[in-house]
């Protein structure tokens, strides 16, 4: 250990600054994207963007910054989200516009994800399978890389992280190319002995949390080939291997499982700005490995090759339209289906920004998707933007959203030996929403709000129950979703002084609305399981010449484990609050940041999934180096 | 002959002793039966009524006992309750009570937690073991049943109760589930697969494996003095059965052990209950319970008890103190469970609230 920590200094790096003294946290900027129609066409949505590329993985990044749910089986262990009070598998994650849930179960594990290696991350909030295709009832991730910026430049970045419980990051950027050729390649390393004393009231006593570390590391490159000044072909080929012994619940001892996930995924992206309009053309393949040992080995691989492309075409100064098709090809593996399984899906969609005047933006998405040779629910959604307020320091604009998204049921739903049911519907989803921004600057202060309030009908949904000896899923269920998100944030500056500060809240009802069995309502008006009804988020940042100090705190009410919200089966509120502080130092080409963090300050015993133990109070120290 | 006062002496002293004597045998007897009776009925919070074993969440570690006291109070978690908030663990499968120790089976735990089952306080835990499941006890020892794992055959572990410690460990076939002692012989069923091993006591050989039906579960012994398994069937295949066995032809390989089958045409959970008599097998499905006499040669056409406000029956039992029919219907696992109620005729009683994933019974021996 001693000896590790003197490599460390031994070793040091420098990282170039990027725009934020902490790549830990990160300040989200609510954006309102109307006005280009190149670049999004979410009008009316809620969207966050977040600053990707620090070290860490996309699970740790959203559970700290937005106000969503994670169900996590422990500290970097299997982490699946909950928006808006959805399941795990309605939350689309795409990554280059390709959705990564795996088709076996329809989810992604986002602690295996390691964020350093993205360097664009945005959530959309709400129905979005009108652009997005299937899963993306409670909202979407966006994962992706920056346009290419075809100029002569060459950076190298590197981080060194030491943090409690065993935890060591190794992470390398570097690019480098002209104004042909750009190439950029991103590694990471990260080891996790993840041996954090708890002390949880099933147990009594404190214990020391074993079978649990947890070995990530992937690598990205991309090369980009500008054929001319107006077209360009990317290529982007990533690796992730996630070696984890399984943490066990509080209550299992003498537990050796291990999860060894391998995901590989490599696209082909073409681009031409042609006079008519521009045109995109992508092609990829997503590779998932994973192999569950726990005395003997059992292995699931999946995989899925598309072929998407997409033309828009503005018409006048007023219409923008889009068309899009896309193919793919799913496959399974698993000793638990017959056979290995084979899908088509094709899917179309139009989606259309209309500037009714400078203020006044209108946008209709439709999309037709056919799975299986079945047709998936036809899904509309209308969006719309009034700004009533456009000054040099105030702005104050409304939207709002209607929408029809929808769940493919998955491979496992179907195919499962034994319970699975071939007949499935895909789960059906019905949402509005609307929402207001504010913006205000006085003198050195600026002020801004963002109130969305949003309600959802979901049909159909999924669920495994008891038959006999045998599990089998059914369409049986209905919940009603509603609720409210507010967000604040303040800033100041003078001089060498900054300081922000934001604050979100999320008021969650997800309510059951369908008894499982006719005959009961036991569970009809009642919160889902793991839907806290209030979560907040808080940041404070302040920076002064090249010191920055950063605190968050995060506060999760309490979440019922069970149908019937007994209190006897329920997970109590936590408060969390984390801090860090760093330095900025340069000298010539070289610049450096050095930071202390400390994460559960109040060392507060808390679980995010019942008696799966999550860890006390720790602290790290990381060293960024850069040159460029 | 005179009869003199000697005599007379003589016969007083005589009659005084004996009726002292008498007088003595009596008390002594009164006395004795009165510890008899005070040692039949141990004292503690828990011990009159059943209780109900409720699995939990896999993973979640929620897995609890409920105990239903004979004046229908329902007390949730009592082994938390009485343990300091300790956890019970994960799946709680099974619970035996035997000279007022319970062996609670945790199966995802991977422990038995051994309590006196009148108070339900924590006497030990025997940790090690691989997946059990259920648990019979016979003249010192405890016969574990394993899964071991999904992909490799079952075991038998023999736990010395007297030093706390497996001592031997005899593999059967895949999914060991059920163990019943009889007559120095256990018999194992093993669920992933369609037999029963049969195990000399003694010398911890398996000595037969008798084909029977698919997925067998429940060993009930009934009023002959058979032995009946009660066999789910195959995913899909429909053929679930009641199969009837001769203890005596166990020790004979090539015997044939099968007396009859039952097919059901359907697919059942195989756990099941027979009446303290040993004349009618209760197995179940999601909503309905159905009856069998041991002499029947064909299934019942209809069911015995239908309750239409069930959700998934899970487990069945009968308490032989008051001939009371148990069954746990687990509602999906989706909630509390609930427990129902019936005379041994069929007419329901009352029902109760018990844990997640209600799904077995122990009853105080």
């Amino acid at each position: 250990m001693i000896a590790r920590a003197v490599a460390l200094v031994c070793t040091l790096f420098v990282l170039v600054g990027t725009s934020t003294a902490q790549t830990d946290t990160t300040y989200l900027k609510e954006v309102q994207v109307y006005g280009l129609p190149v670049t999004s066409h979410a009008v009316g949505a809620k969207v966050d963007q977040l600053l990707a590329g620090g070290i860490g993985t996309l699970s740790d990044k959203l559970g700290a910054e937005i106000p969503l749910y994670l169900k996590s089986y422990g500290n970097n262990q299997l982490s699946t989200i909950s928006i808006r009070g959805t399941t795990a598998s309605q939350t689309a994650v795409l990554w280059n516009g390709i959705n990564i849930n795996l088709p076996t179960i329809g989810q992604t594990d986002l602690a295996i994800i390691p964020l350093y290696l993205f360097d664009e991350l945005s959530v959309r909030y709400g129905g979005s399978s009108a652009l997005y295709g299937s899963d993306a009832i409670g909202g979407s991730i966006l994962l992706g890389q920056k346009r290419p910026v075809f100029a002569k430049k060459t950076t190298l970045m590197l981080d060194q992280q030491v943090a409690s419980f065993g935890r060591f990051d190794t992470g390398i950027k570097a690019s480098w190319g002209g104004n042909r050729w750009q190439f950029s390649t991103k590694a990471i390393h990260t080891y996790l002995e993840n041996d954090f004393p708890y002390h949880s009231p099933a147990v009594g006593h404190e214990k020391r949390q074993n079978n649990a570390s947890v070995r990530n590391y992937g690598i990205d490159q991309q090369i980009q080939y500008q054929i001319n000044d107006h077209q360009y072909i990317g290529f982007e080929a990533m690796y992730t291997d996630n070696h984890r012994h399984v943490q066990p619940p509080v209550t299992n001892n003498d537990s050796h499982e291990v999860l060894d996930d391998r995901n590989t995924r490599v696209s082909l992206k073409y681009h031409n700005q042609m006079a008519r309009g521009i045109l995109t053309v992508t092609t990829a393949y997503v590779l998932n490995d994973e192999d569950y040992i726990d005395g003997t080995t059992s292995t699931n691989r999946s995989d899925q090759f598309v072929l998407q492309t997409g033309f828009d075409r503005d018409y006048g100064t007023r219409l923008n339209i889009r068309y899009g098709v896309s193919y793919a090809r799913y496959h399974g593996e698993s000793t638990s289906f017959d056979d290995n399984l084979v899908e088509y899906r094709f899917d179309g969609y139009v989606s259309s920004r209309y500037l009714l005047s400078n203020r006044w933006l209108l946008n209709l998405d439709l999309r037709q998707a056919l799975y299986d040779g079945r047709y998936a629910p036809f899904s509309p959604s209308f969006g719309t933007e009034y700004v009533l307020v456009d000054q040099d320091k105030q702005k104050f604009s409304v939207r709002g959203q209607a929408s029809r998204a929808y769940r493919v049921p998955t491979l496992n739903d179907r195919y499962w030996i034994p319970g699975g049911n071939p007949s499935l519907k895909p789960e059906d989803a019905l949402q509005v929403e609307m929402g207001a921004h504010w913006k205000r600057t006085i003198n050195a202060f600026g002020v801004q709000s963002n109130v969305t309030a949003y309600r959802g009908w979901v049909s159909e949904m999924i669920v495994w129950r008891p038959t006999g000896n045998f599990w089998s899923p059914q369409n049986l269920q209905e919940v009603d979703l509603y609720g409210v998100e507010a967000s604040f944030g303040g800033n100041w500056t003078k001089g060498a002084t900054s300081v922000k500060t934001s604050v979100q809240y999320a008021f969650t009802k997800s309510i059951n609305k369908a008894a499982i069995n006719p005959a009961d309502g036991w569970t009809v008006g009642k919160q889902l399981p793991y839907v806290p009804m209030h979560n907040l988020r808080a940041n404070v940042f302040a920076g002064y010449k090249d010191w920055a100090l950063n605190v968050n705190c995060d506060f999760t009410a309490r979440r019922y484990t069970t149908l019937d919200n007994i209190s006897m089966y329920s997970l109590d509120p936590f408060f969390l609050a984390n801090a860090g502080i760093s330095r900025r130092m340069k000298w010539r080409k070289l610049s450096a940041e050095i930071g202390v963090q400390v994460r559960n300050i109040f060392n507060v015993y808390y679980e995010m999934l019942e008696n799966h133990a999550m860890p006390g109070r720790s602290v790290g120290v990381s060293v960024k180096m850069g040159v460029n | 002959m005179k009869f003199g006062i000697w005599d007379v002496l003589a016969i007083k002293q005589f009659v005084t002793v004996r009726t002292r004597i008498l007088f003595c045998v009596i008390v002594m007897i009164a006395v004795v039966s009165s510890c008899d009776d005070d040692d039949n009925r141990p004292s503690g919070e828990y011990a009159d009524g059943v209780f109900v074993v409720n699995e939990g969440v896999f993973s979640a570690g929620n897995g609890s006992v409920t105990h239903f006291s004979d004046n229908k109070v329902a007390t949730q978690n009592v082994f938390g309750l009485v343990n300091n908030g300790r956890a019970l663990g994960d799946v709680v499968q099974s619970m035996l009570i035997e000279d007022n120790v319970g062996y609670v089976v945790v199966n995802n735990s991977k422990k038995i937690e051994v309590v006196t089952a009148s108070t339900f306080e924590s006497l030990y835990t025997l940790e090690g073991l691989a997946l059990p499941r259920y648990i019979a006890v016979d003249d010192g020892f405890a016969y574990v049943t394993e899964w071991v794992s999904f992909t490799e055959p079952g075991r038998v572990s023999v736990v010395d109760l007297g030093n706390r410690a497996v001592v031997d460990q005899i593999t059967v076939g895949y999914g060991a589930e059920n163990i019943l002692e009889d007559d120095d012989l256990l018999y194992v069923s093993n669920s992933f697969a369609n037999t029963v091993s049969v195990i000399d006591e003694a010398s911890h050989e398996v000595i037969k494996t008798i084909e029977v039906s698919s997925s067998p579960g429940e060993l009930l012994e009934d009023a002959n003095g058979k032995i009946w398994v009660v066999c789910g069937g195959a995913f899909g295949g429909n053929d679930g059965a009641l199969v009837q066995i001769d203890p005596s032809k166990s020790k004979q390989e090539n015997a044939e052990s099968v007396i009859k089958t039952i097919a059901l045409d359907m697919n059942i959970t195989y756990k099941a209950a027979i009446s303290p008599d040993g004349t009618n097998i209760f197995y179940f499905t999601d909503k309905e319970v159905y009856r069998l006499n041991i002499s029947d040669t064909a299934k019942p056409n209809d069911a015995f008890i239908e309750e239409t406000n069930a959700t998934s029956f899970y487990g069945v039992g009968i308490d032989r103190r008051t001939n009371v029919l148990y069954v746990a219907d687990s509602k999906g696992f989706a909630g509390q469970g609930t427990v129902y109620r019936y005379q041994l005729n069929g007419d329901a009683i009352d029902n109760f609230t018990a844990g997640i994933g209600a799904g077995g019974f122990a009853f105080h021996d």
